[in-house]
Parts: structure tokens; C-alpha cells; sequence
């Protein structure tokens, strides 16, 4: 009996340091929020200003149509297409842009805010990676060919079937020469010089054309090298899984790719060919050299890396690509324009005033229900809000998490559905008083055991917004990040605000001592013939089942 | 409001206490005819798909002054026009001249119907278009691929919490029982299914399954004792876990509805059509549904899994056996009742160091410590 009290009062020596740390946690966040308000580049937007989506604010809309080169259209590889440009304009999943497809042989991708960056570029391009073999390196473009040459030798190549060639093969025409090939290909070898000799490379756009089974002669954008490669010996679609990565020996940027079993059992063959003479092969992306590395090792799990000049974003854009998959279709851009919000400013504006009343009304009943104790519902809430407010502006500063009019409706139930952890704890504490304890006892008892199904029951929460984000795609998982986002601010409100603040309220003679309006009077919590700062008989006590 | 407080002290102690677990035959029977009801909703009306999962038709207005104004005059324009597909449009402005029109999938008289109207309204040049679904087929798909996996991984976390799978089992089918009225509601109101409306389905996925945690919890520590104490059976601690609980689920689902309310009666009273109104009716109804379910439903389901267990039949006859003879014993005594799951408290003290240690398995059976 005389422990208790003594261990009452170390435990309640932390409660204010808590709640004074956990403030300054928020404060820090919106003095973040200043600093990188402060430092922006003049052309972006202020931080202050959460970002607002397709159904608020409008956005940039984007028409692709599908050119007749690249293959026939259906319906089906354009919805196929739709589909992975979905994934890749989503790829971070909290920018909630809409795609669609339009008439028979459009894409139309709508994203919030104004255009950023080569958008078109990192969603619309066709990524085809292909691997392949070098069979000629280091050719400059210089001796003019006539056309009608230039035309029979493109004939040439075309005609032959290059598909009777088998990998072996193909190897041989990098290791021991294009004489080495089949004498039907000698024709083909010709002509494919005279291509690579009249070859022009430009740095905007090459004009090839990439077909999977025959050789093709390009160039490396970047260097200038012109090169002729073989048919393809491993296909884009081999690609696993594809990743930004840096190395750090050699300070760039890289693309880490990891291959299926076919592609794996392919890219051993040609690395063991190649390593001895350390030869090299061709990574090729929609007809261009992306690079040419020479084979330093002999790898057999199909494991790669692409280097090349990237850049950050780049690199990842081009991982976002490959783990994608190749569009089916090539894309062109049919029209750029600028929409204005689905929704009138008058449905926002009934929305937030819907929401305001409704809190006010939450706010109301806990003040009539709890009295006093309303006060730590309302002062959590408050927290819980301007936590939410500044993590939605952070994540719009950096990942670009972006609030859709059923987002902020859904942040709003949130914060009401966060109130049930108070519920839980109080209900706790007054079941505590009514077994017996004083009231400051009860707090930490109760809380003990309020904690367990606070924890349990924001896991489940947490689990669904995990897993929901994990597999869903497009505007679900814009949902599931708020959803997984109010719940973890559901959990440090209550441990470290609502918690210290309700132990530092049992302190108080107007909470401690049971004061009629603060919501523990005797007569609120329905005991008689005590006072909450006493401890009552003891035979409640050892009847509430075993310790929490 | 002090009524309701030392109401909670009575539910609390068990004086004053609903029958939930014993009387569970009449909320099946309430819950599987709302089911029902719902169910020949989905045969007989069927849902009213958004725009975004059936495509259909985009109309391109050119105006002089592209505000919302004309979106005004124009969404009147495809209200009035006597088309009922095409009533709430998804308008918007494009460009400082432009406004954009996207209905449901129309036929081409209607559509032809809709363009005349346009033009009678104003529109200087309206051009159509078909457009598809911006949640196809693989949204769908992948969406169902998370749900299946959610439902798994959910089972196998409640089971390790309460150590119970019994408990797994009927949170889950609480979970699909607040589903399917959410669904059955949305299909009996007409309200259209938008993406609102699946973002309203997956919040009460997280609610339902949260709520019935917070009331599993309080079970699993009023049957912590069993079968060493024979004080109560297995059926009357969660019962009574349900009541002590009840305040708390009342109290949550007041301030977690109210704003959802307050969404609802704006979304339909004065806007009539929006995502708000979608969102706070699938809302309104799933969590409403969640509360009740885990009350009325999960509770007393997993009583019942757990009632076929040996050691809790064994200990409930035990139970019953005890309480016979104290009572022939003091057959004069006027706090006893008879045996149910509702009994007032009872005031014996068996001591808390007898009742916990038989409790108590083996060590080698409790696995990892306490759950935190």
C-alpha cells in the first residue's frame, strides 16, 4: 500500500515531459514545413496548400494516340496499354491521376495540377528493352549514301529470315567475326554495312526501326557511336523486376534489373561467351543504344545493372518502365490542355461545412458525456488535426500525396473514428474507479489495459491500409495511404498527448478530487459512498479477471 | 447524461444486462433476413455502375466563356433533355472555351438527343466521344487480389492475438455480413457506385474488423480464468463482456456516425449528387452495420465455436452443477438466479491467486509471452 503512491508519483514526473516533447514533435513538423516553404525554387508551389486532385482543382490533360507503326490497334492491346500507363503514372500511388481510353485508339491520362515535367515522356514511351549482341562497333556515320542504295540494302535485311539463327550463333557473329555467320547472310552483312555507314545519329529521336528478330543498326545517342547489333538475344518481357540503384564506386546512377529463368539462362550464355575477350553486348530501349558494356563477368542468377548518363530521376523513371512492362501500342501525343475541376466550388464548400458541423457535433456530445474529461477528446482531436493537416502537406511536398474530395470526407470520418481510442481508454479508467481504485491509480490501470486494445484494434486498421496500398493500383491507393497515415496519428495521439495529458489532469484537485463537472464525480460514474481519490473496498479490486 | 453513466456502472457489474450471447437465434434470424433482403437486391435491381467502371460518352461543348456558370446552364441542358441515362453528368471546364460532358453509355438516338440540347443551351460546337472505363477490369482485379489476401492475413493476425481461431472466424464473417447490407442497401437506394463508393466499402473493412477487436478483447479478458474458476461459464463472461463494453460502442458510434450523418444529409438534401453523398451513405450504412454485428453477431457466433469445445462444456456443466447446489444449499437466498448468461454479479470472492493459476497453461503451450 505504501509503494503505490510513491510509484504514482515517479510515473507521473514523465507525463508533462512527454506531452511538452510530443507538441514540439508537431511544432517541429510545421517549422519543417516553414523550412521547406523558405528554400522552394521560385516556380514551384507553396507548401502551405495541400495538393488537390483531378475532382477540385483540375488538371493537365493528356490525349495519346496510338500510331498506326506501331502495330495493329485493338481494343485489346490499347486497354492492355491503358493499364500499364495506369501503373506507371500511379507507380508512387498518392497522385490519384486518372487514365482512360478514348475512342478506339486513344489513351487519355489526367493529372492533377498543372503539367510538371516531361510527363508524356515517362508514361507514354513504348519501353522496349531488348538485349543484344554487338556485331559491329565504333562506325562513324560519315560517307553519304544514295537513297535508292539505302532503300535496297533496308530490302535486303528485311527479306532475309534472320529468326533461323539460333543463339549460338549469334554469339559467334560477335566472337568470331560476321564471317562466321551462315554464307546465306552474307548479302545481309553488306547491306547492313552500307546502313551503319549512312547511319545519322541525332540526339532528339532515332528513326529505326526495332524489330525483335532482325539485326538493327543504330547508334548510341550520347556518344555518337554507331553500332550493328544482332537479332535479340534476350527479350524486355524476360525482365523481373526492375530498380533505381546507385553505385557508389563509380558515384552514378543505375538501373538494377533482375531477369526470369529463360532470360537468366540466356544472359549466362552470352556473358561467358563475351567475358574472355571482355566483349560487349547491348542494352537497347525503343531502337536506341542505352548502353554498351562489356561483359566483366561471367553472371549466372540474371542479375544486371544498366549504367549510362542518368540522372536521379531518370534512373527511376526508367525502372518505373521496365517493372511495368513495354507498351503494347507507340504512342504519340494528339493534344495537351488544361481541365477545370469536376466538382463546383460549391460542393467543396458544403463538404468542409458538413464536416465542421459534424465535428462540432462530436465535440458536443463528448462535453455533455464526459464533461471535463470532453475537454482531452476536443484538445486530442485538435492535436490529431493539425498533425494530419501537416503530414498531408509534407507528403504533398514530397511524394506528391494529393486530396480528392472523398480523401478529405475520409480524413474527416477518420478523426472521428480516432476518437474511439479516448472512448476506450476513459470507459477503462471509470471501470477501474468502479472496481475500487482512487483515481489516479485508475488512470494508469486502466490505460495499461486500454492500450492492448487500442494497439490490436489500429493494427487491424493498419493491416488494411498496408495491404490495400500493396496490391490495389490507382485511386485506392491514394485512399489506403490516408487511411494507413490517420491511423498511426491515431496511435501517437493517444500514447503521447491524450495519455500524459489525462495523468497530468488526475493531478489537478478538479479532476483528482472528483469535482462535479469534470466528468469522475461519484455520482457521474455511478459509486457511492466514496470519494474517486480514495481507494475503495478491495474485493472489486481481485474481481476484474486476472491483469491486463 | 448522468443516467447514462451510472447506466454503464450497472452494465459494468452486471446488474443490469442484455442477453446477447443467449438469445443469438433472434439476430440470426434478424441479420439473415436483412441478408436476404439484400441478396434479392443484388438479383432484382442489380447496381447502378458509375461511369468510371462502364465507360460511356463524352461530350465536348465549345462556349464563350467556359465558368461555372455554363457548366450550370449545360448540366441543366443534359438533365432536362429527357434522357435518364445521361442525368449527373461528370462536368468540367477544359481551356478558357471548352466544356467537357461525360455520361453513361447512351444509344445514338439519345446521344444525338443530348447533343441537340447542348446546342439549344448555348454550346456554339459539341463534338462526342466514346470513352472507356478508368476502372477496368484490372482495378477490379487486383482490388479482389487484396481483399483475399487482407481476409487471410486477418484471420491468421486475430488468431494469434486471441490465440483463438474461432474468433477469426467470426470476425470475418461479421465483416462479410456488414459488407453485404452496404452492398444490398446501395442497390435497393439506386445511389450510383462510383469510386467514392468502393473508398466508403474499404474504410468499413478497417471499422468492422476494429470494432469487433476492441469487443474480442474485452472477452478474452473475462474468460481469462477459464476453466479454473467456476463462478460463470464461458457463454456468460463474454456476454457480460459484451454489456460492459456497451457503453463504449455506443459512445463510438455516435461520434464516429455524426459526421458522417451531417456528410450524408449534405451530400443528398442539398447538393443531390457528388462523391459525398456516395461516400457518406456506404459509410453511414457499413459502420452502423459494424457496430451492430460485432454486438450482436461476432459475439455470440464465436461463443457459440467456442461452446463446442470439450473443456468448455466439461466446465459449463461444472458451472452449473456448482450454482444447482449452492442453491439447494441457501434455496432461501433471494440474490440467486437461475442459470443464464445474464446472472446479476455475483458477489463470491474466490480470491484472485485461486482463480488465475489453474488458468495458467503449461509454459510450453503459452508460446511467446503476453500479447502487447
Amino acid at each position: 500500500m505504501m509503494a503505490a503512491p510513491r510509484n504514482v508519483r515517479r510515473n507521473q514526473l514523465r507525463p508533462g515531459r512527454t506531452l511538452i516533447l510530443f507538441l514540439a514533435f508537431i511544432v517541429a513538423l510545421y517549422g519543417l514545413l516553414l523550412a521547406l516553404d523558405l528554400t522552394r525554387d521560385k516556380g514551384e508551389d507553396t507548401v502551405w496548400k495541400p495538393h488537390l486532385g483531378l475532382d477540385l482543382q483540375g488538371g493537365t490533360r493528356i490525349t495519346l494516340e496510338a500510331s498506326a507503326s506501331g502495330g495493329k490497334v485493338t481494343s485489346d492491346k490499347l486497354s492492355q496499354a491503358r493499364d500499364i500507363i495506369d501503373q506507371r503514372v500511379n507507380a508512387t500511388g498518392v497522385a490519384e491521376a486518372e487514365v482512360s481510353t478514348q475512342g478506339g485508339d486513344q489513351v487519355i491520362i489526367e493529372i492533377p495540377g498543372e503539367k510538371k515535367g516531361n510527363i508524356v515522356d515517362e508514361v507514354g514511351r513504348t519501353a522496349q528493352m531488348r538485349f543484344r549482341m554487338v556485331w559491329a562497333q565504333n562506325l562513324t556515320s560519315a560517307q553519304q549514301v544514295d537513297d535508292d542504295a539505302v532503300a535496297a540494302a533496308t530490302k535486303t535485311v528485311q527479306d532475309l529470315d534472320w529468326s533461323k539463327l539460333d543463339l549460338d550463333q549469334l554469339i559467334a557473329g560477335e566472337t568470331q567475326g560476321l564471317q562466321a555467320l551462315p554464307e546465306e547472310y552474307a548479302d545481309g552483312v553488306t547491306a547492313l554495312q552500307t546502313l551503319a555507314s549512312n547511319f545519322q545519329c541525332s540526339k532528339d529521336g532515332l528513326d529505326v526501326d526495332d524489330t525483335s528478330a532482325r539485326p538493327l543498326v543504330t547508334c548510341d545517342p550520347s556518344t555518337g557511336e554507331v553500332l550493328i547489333l544482332s537479332p535479340t538475344v534476350i527479350e524486355g518481357s524476360q525482365i523481373k523486376s526492375a530498380n533505381q540503384g546507385y553505385d557508389t564506386q563509380r558515384a552514378q546512377w543505375i538501373v538494377e534489373i533482375a531477369m526470369k529463368k529463360a532470360g537468366s539462362k540466356a544472359f549466362d550464355k552470352v556473358t561467358e561467351a563475351l567475358v574472355t575477350t571482355q566483349s560487349r553486348f547491348a542494352i537497347v530501349l525503343d531502337g536506341e543504344v542505352l548502353s554498351a558494356p562489356s561483359s566483366q563477368a561471367h553472371i549466372t542468377n540474371g542479375q544486371s545493372t544498366i549504367s549510362g548518363s542518368f540522372t536521379a530521376a531518370t534512373s527511376k523513371t526508367l525502372a518505373n518502365q521496365l517493372k511495368y512492362g513495354a507498351l503494347p501500342l507507340t504512342f504519340s501525343v494528339n493534344g495537351v490542355s488544361e481541365e477545370g475541376p469536376t466538382l463546383a466550388g460549391t460542393q467543396l464548400d458544403a463538404g468542409l461545412v458538413a464536416g465542421i458541423v459534424g465535428l462540432l457535433l462530436v465535440v458536443v456530445y463528448s462535453l455533455l458525456y464526459y464533461r471535463g474529461l470532453g475537454i482531452v477528446i476536443v484538445g486530442s482531436l485538435a492535436v490529431a488535426g493539425a498533425f494530419t493537416y501537416a503530414m498531408v502537406l509534407l507528403l504533398g511536398a514530397s511524394v506528391g500525396f494529393t486530396l480528392t474530395l472523398p480523401g478529405i470526407a475520409g480524413l474527416i470520418v477518420a478523426i472521428g473514428i480516432t476518437a474511439d481510442s479516448f472512448i476506450v481508454f476513459f470507459e477503462r479508467i471509470r471501470d477501474e474507479v468502479r472496481d475500487g481504485k482512487s483515481l489516479r491509480l485508475a488512470v494508469e490501470a486502466g490505460w495499461a489495459r486500454a492500450r492492448n486494445t487500442i494497439l490490436a484494434a489500429d493494427s487491424v486498421s493498419f493491416l488494411a491500409a498496408l495491404i490495400l496500398f500493396i496490391f490495389a493500383i490507382g485511386v485506392v491507393r491514394g485512399f489506403a495511404f490516408a487511411l494507413g497515415l490517420t491511423t498511426l496519428i491515431d496511435v501517437f495521439v493517444v500514447f503521447f498527448f491524450t495519455k500524459p495529458l489525462v495523468s497530468l489532469f488526475a493531478r489537478t484537485e478538479f479532476f483528482g478530487q472528483g469535482h462535479k463537472l469534470s466528468g469522475l464525480d461519484p455520482a457521474h460514474l455511478g459509486i457511492e459512498g466514496r470519494k474517486v481519490s480514495q481507494i475503495g473496498r478491495s474485493r472489486t479490486v481481485s474481481n476484474a479477471g486476472g491483469e491486463a | 447524461m448522468g443516467r447514462i453513466s451510472s447506466f454503464g456502472q450497472h452494465l459494468y457489474e452486471g446488474r443490469i444486462s442484455f442477453d446477447f450471447v443467449g438469445r443469438r437465434k433472434t439476430w440470426y434470424a434478424i441479420s439473415l433476413i436483412i441478408l436476404i433482403v439484400s441478396g434479392v437486391a443484388f438479383g432484382v435491381r442489380g447496381f447502378n455502375m458509375g461511369i468510371e467502371f462502364k465507360g460511356g460518352v463524352e461530350f465536348t461543348a465549345k462556349v464563350t466563356q467556359a465558368d461555372s456558370a455554363a457548366i450550370d446552364d449545360l448540366t441543366n441542358a443534359v438533365k432536362d433533355a429527357g434522357v435518364p441515362e445521361a442525368g449527373d453528368p461528370i462536368a468540367s471546364t477544359s481551356g478558357s472555351d471548352a466544356i467537357r460532358l461525360q455520361t453513361k453509355p447512351l444509344t445514338q438516338d439519345q446521344a444525338e438527343t443530348i447533343q441537340k440540347a447542348l446546342t439549344d443551351a448555348g454550346a456554339r460546337e459539341v463534338s462526342q466521344n466514346l470513352i472507356g472505363p478508368s476502372w477496368g477490369e484490372q482495378v477490379a482485379k487486383k482490388a479482389l487480389t487484396g481483399l483475399v489476401v487482407f481476409v487471410l492475413i486477418v484471420i491468421v493476425f486475430i488468431w494469434i492475438y486471441f490465440r483463438e481461431w474461432r474468433m477469426s472466424v467470426a470476425a470475418i464473417i461479421a465483416l462479410g455480413h456488414d459488407l453485404l447490407i452496404t452492398a444490398g442497401v446501395y442497390a435497393w437506394s439506386g445511389f450510383e457506385v462510383t469510386p467514392a463508393t468502393v473508398t466508403g466499402l474499404l474504410t468499413i473493412l478497417g471499422y468492422s474488423l476494429y470494432d469487433t477487436v476492441v469487443v474480442f478483447d474485452k472477452v478474452k479478458e473475462n474468460t481469462r480464468h477459464i476453466p479454473g474458476s467456476l463462478s460463470r461459464t464461458y457463454a456468460e463472461e463474454a456476454n457480460l463482456a459484451v454489456n460492459q463494453t456497451l457503453v463504449r460502442s455506443i459512445n463510438t458510434s455516435i461520434t464516429a456516425l455524426l459526421p458522417v450523418v451531417a456528410l450524408l444529409i449534405v451530400g443528398t438534401a442539398v447538393l443531390g449528387t457528388g462523391p459525398l453523398k456516395d461516400l457518406a451513405l456506404a459509410l453511414f450504412v457499413g459502420m452502423a452495420a459494424g457496430t451492430y454485428s460485432s454486438i450482436f453477431i461476432a459475439t455470440p457466433l464465436a461463443t457459440q465455436l467456442k461452446e463446442r469445445e470439450a473443456t468448455i462444456r466439461t466446465h459449463t456443466k461444472k458451472v452449473l452443477t456448482k450454482r444447482a447446489k449452492n442453491e439447494s444449499k441457501a434455496s432461501s437466498a433471494p440474490t440467486q438466479e437461475p442459470a443464464q448468461t445474464a446472472p446479476s454479479r455475483p458477489v463470491v470472492v474466490s480470491g484472485s491467486a485461486k482463480r488465475q493459476q489453474p488458468s495458467r497453461k503449461p509454459r510450453s503451450q503459452r508460446g511467446g509471452g503476453r500479447p502487447r
